[in-house]
């Protein structure tokens, strides 16, 4: 009993030592003074990597922090609904902005950026992927987004139809995903030969895989929309989030991550 | 006298023999299969050459990999984020627990198969199912109130508090819904459910023989519960905390749906884990993968060091 009662009491004092040390050695001198205004942007998983930099951007100009909440663009409209939470809304394509739209979700909403498909297969090529046709071939482990709940789904399928090979392809689809940056990774991964993604979803996996353009007749371009949500506590810092979006500062971070700018040819529109 | 005694003929030996095999080589086979999952990771990274074009990827070994992992500032974030959420959870989860395990394992209560259907649902549903309905709850006049209700000095203290302790300025606000602060509550119902039953275990065996004893003496109940049962329930108590907070790190598909997947922000290591892989980064998602088996390594080995039992869910 003696020594059970010991032995609680040096692994409560060993316990608390470590916690101790560890909250020493972890507490930093002083927090970063907290910004006034905190924005929630409910974006697709995929567009990470440059929404992230134009949100620093945007913090050191205007001292307006944004925060994302990353998902795959289909499961953005589902939780925004739901909770009735949050700033702006920036899914991967147009056709989820018009859910939201018609659903009255949006004060406005305005085109970002542009991105066009391409084929992605494995580094170095080893199945000679060269044109759609090969896509065709036997044998070929291919991926395609679901065509009836993703947009990299519709746009294959319209290129395939342009090409006149979506019968031939689609008997090689083993796999059919529901959030574009499966298909990269899935090709990264070595599990599929190739796979139609967007040019800005290639940009993800520069060094990692092929990537093989499309030829124009055949490619699909889509718009990467933003809007600022109804229920916005912030309305003007956000519509101001969204110009600077679609404005001249933000093309070359779009650019450098593999996506073309629409720049302010492009209107916000009333939602 | 043993079995293979009994039945004494060498044709039983050989049987005995073969049976004690093939049990022993699934068990085997299945170690093994485990084993070899988990360490393909540690071979994906060491072998950069296999899935990179890139000289600089190719020029690291899985180590440095690692390494630059362990340097990096997110990680940081969502490391130290998933041990401080979960120890809370946990934590709150032992104040819940441990009077409602002595509660189910001392008194006959009426309609108990109703209880122990209730209390394991949040650890068998699929975990997003609770993330779901608690965005949904708090939709619901009740979960407004409890926002409104929710003191603004104590959302300022711990918005002070993470902030200080992550080195991020977080700056919520009243409401539950995608705060830092919610992950606790994204986590608490699943550890809960588990911290009661792990309690309840080290109740179960204690028996209520030296309780009985202790109120001859004169004890009052709650005497006896302090001076009886919790010191010899300590060990196992603390093992069930162990368990708990475990429980609490790994969970995802609630912080997912109630608290979001931001950056910087609710990034606990799952998350940011998911994040990576979201971006296609998967090297990077392999290292926080790599981290979290340690971490639970190390959890389990201490949870049976304290005497803790396998059979817990």
């Amino acid at each position: 009993m003696m020594s059970d009662a010991r032995r609680i009491v040096i692994v409560t004092v060993i316990c608390a030592v470590v916690l101790a040390s560890v909250l020493l050695l972890a507490w930093p001198g002083d927090a970063r003074q907290a910004p006034s205004v905190r924005l929630l942007a409910h974006a697709g998983a995929g567009i990470q990597p440059p929404l992230e930099e134009l949100g620093k951007m945007f913090q050191k100009k205007t001292g307006v922090r944004v925060d994302y909440s990353y998902k795959g663009s289909g499961c953005l409209l589902p939780d925004i609904c739901v909770s009735e939470k949050g700033d702006l809304y920036i899914p991967g394509e147009l056709f989820y902005m018009k859910q939201a739209e018609d659903r009255g979700l949006l004060r406005a909403s305005r085109p970002v950026a542009r991105m066009t498909t391409v084929i992605v297969a494995q580094p170095g090529n080893p199945k000679k992927v060269k044109s759609l046709k090969d896509l065709a071939r036997p044998g070929m482990r291919v991926g395609l987004g679901d065509a009836k709940a993703i947009a990299i789904g519709r746009a294959a399928r319209s290129v395939l139809d342009k090409a006149k090979l979506r019968k031939q392809v689609e008997k090689n689809v083993v796999m059919s995903c529901m959030n574009v940056v499966e298909l990269g990774n899935a090709i990264k991964l070595g599990h599929l030969d190739a796979a139609i993604v967007w040019d800005g979803t290639a940009a993800l996996y520069h060094g990692y895989v092929t990537t093989v353009p499309i030829p124009v007749k055949y490619s699909y371009t889509s718009t990467i929309p933003v809007g600022v949500l109804k229920f916005s506590k912030h309305p003007k810092e956000a519509t101001e989030f969204m110009n600077f979006l679609a404005s001249k500062e933000a093309e070359p971070v779009f650019q450098k991550h593999g996506y073309q700018c629409c720049l302010m040819k492009s209107k916000a529109t009333k939602g | 006298m043993t079995t293979t005694e009994a039945i004494g003929s060498p044709r039983g030996n050989v049987g005995n023999a073969l049976f004690a095999a093939v049990v022993g080589g699934i068990l085997v086979v299945f170690l093994a299969a485990v084993a070899l999952v988990l360490l393909s990771n540690v071979k994906y990274l060491a072998e950069p050459q296999n899935w990179s074009m890139l000289d600089e990827a190719k020029a690291k070994s899985g180590w440095q990999f690692f390494l630059e992992g362990l340097k990096d500032p997110e990680n940081h974030f969502a490391i130290k984020l998933s041990v401080l959420m979960a120890a809370i959870t946990a934590l709150l989860s032992m104040v819940v627990a441990i009077p409602a395990a002595y509660a189910l394992s001392r008194f006959r209560i009426p309609g108990s198969s109703v209880i122990d259907t209730l209390l394991d649902l949040p650890i068998v549903v699929p975990p997003p199912v609770i993330g779901l309905s608690l965005l949904i709850f708090f939709r619901t006049d009740l979960g407004h109130a409890l926002n409104n209700l929710t003191p603004q000095w104590f959302v300022d203290a711990i918005n002070y508090l993470l902030s200080k302790f992550l080195g991020q300025p977080i700056n919520d606000d009243k409401v539950w819904v995608y705060s830092t602060r919610g992950i606790v509550l994204a986590q608490f119902f699943v550890a809960c459910s588990f911290g009661v039953r792990a309690v309840k275990a080290v109740f179960d065996t204690i028996g209520t023989r030296y309780e009985d004893v202790a109120r001859t003496l004169g004890c009052s109940r709650l005497q006896a519960f302090f001076k009886v049962v919790v010191p010899m329930a300590r060990t196992g108590i603390v093992a069930g905390l162990v368990m708990t907070w475990a429980r609490a790190m790994a969970e995802f598909g609630p912080i997912l749906f109630f608290s979001g997947a931001t950056p910087y922000k609710t990034e606990v290591m799952p998350i940011a884990m998911f994040l990576r892989y979201s971006t296609g980064r998967i090297e990077s998602a392999v290292v926080l993968l790599l981290i979290m088996l340690m971490i639970s390594t190390v959890t389990l080995l201490t949870f049976k060091r304290l005497g803790g039992r396998g059979y817990l869910w």
